[in-house]
């Protein structure tokens, strides 16, 4: 398929199967953030939308109920599944551009790096997409593990990965 | 009788562009109802409120995408103009005109 900027194609071997225990990483897109979709400018929450209602839909719907599959999303990705419908009222984190979007879908935006609602774990733009490897790297295989690919990547983490447990912060 | 009771045509714009929409208000006892119907999708309007000719309420669309909307518009006659907000979004302009003839006598009941 023909994807990102300038027409790079993307070749797909295989088709998502949400039967499959594992992991499901949803990406999100590139475009211009700015422009009128009715002068037709397919900006970017116009690609997320096309990417909602096309026959992936029902695969991460099921992906989703799969309680072996975990849903990871970058960037736009988690628009995308809330253009959809499919995480309503569930907390998530979006690209900084889109929390308003994500917030007016029903999903609960939390603008944290990395927000871990258990089988669904977002991330924000597309660098936080290495918080969120580590995250699940330690989530699934314990510290030691990524420790040692921080290591090798040369990438050191930042950021609190949130999740609505503990105690809730007084805000002012 | 609410002057907004009737069917109405709206124009209203999301993030992936304007959307026409069928809105259709009623009155039941006193109480102001309504629904707001596209070519994928008819959805009941919530909170119906009105203050003279101002009228505000709440509606959950689907499609093209999941956005959770609260209109404020004012009726003057045979139009209608106000706004619509998606959550933190910036709200947009809403207009509307009023259908002379009510929505299904005219075979409009197809978009429904």
């Amino acid at each position: 398929m023909v994807s990102g900027t300038r027409g790079l194609t993307l070749r797909a071997t295989a088709r998502l199967d949400p039967d499959r225990p594992g992991y499901v990483v949803v990406p999100g897109a590139g475009g211009p953030t700015t422009g009128d979709p009715d002068q037709g400018a397919v900006t970017i929450p116009v690609l997320l939308a096309r990417f909602a209602g096309s026959a992936a839909v029902p695969l991460l719907r099921a992906a989703l109920r799969n309680p072996e599959v975990t849903v990871a999303t970058v960037c736009g990705g988690s628009l995308a599944l809330a253009m959809a419908g499919l995480i309503e009222g569930r907390h998530a984190v979006t690209h900084v551009l889109g929390m308003d979007v994500l917030d007016a879908t029903g999903v609960r935006a939390v603008p944290a790096r990395v927000v871990d609602d258990g089988d669904l774990v977002s991330a924000g733009g597309v660098t936080s997409g290495l918080d969120l490897g580590l995250h699940l790297l330690e989530r699934e295989f314990g510290p030691r593990v990524a420790h040692a690919v921080e290591t090798l990547f040369e990438y050191e983490r930042r950021g609190i990965v949130w999740r609505a447990t503990g105690r809730t912060p007084v805000t002012t | 009788m609410h002057p907004i009771v009737g069917t109405w045509d709206l124009s209203l714009r999301t993030p992936i562009g304007t959307l026409a929409a069928v809105y259709v208000f009623g009155d039941t006892g006193g109480v102001l109802t309504g629904t707001a119907g596209t070519t994928a999708e008819t959805v009941p309007l919530a909170g119906i409120a009105c203050d003279g000719p101002r009228v505000t309420w709440r509606q959950s669309v689907t499609r093209p995408m999941r956005l959770n909307l609260d209109f404020d518009v004012v009726v003057d006659g045979e139009t209608l103009a106000g706004h619509s907000r998606a959550g933190r979004l910036p709200r947009t302009t809403v207009t509307g005109n009023r259908r002379a003839d009510p929505a299904g006598s005219t075979g409009s009941a197809s978009r429904w």
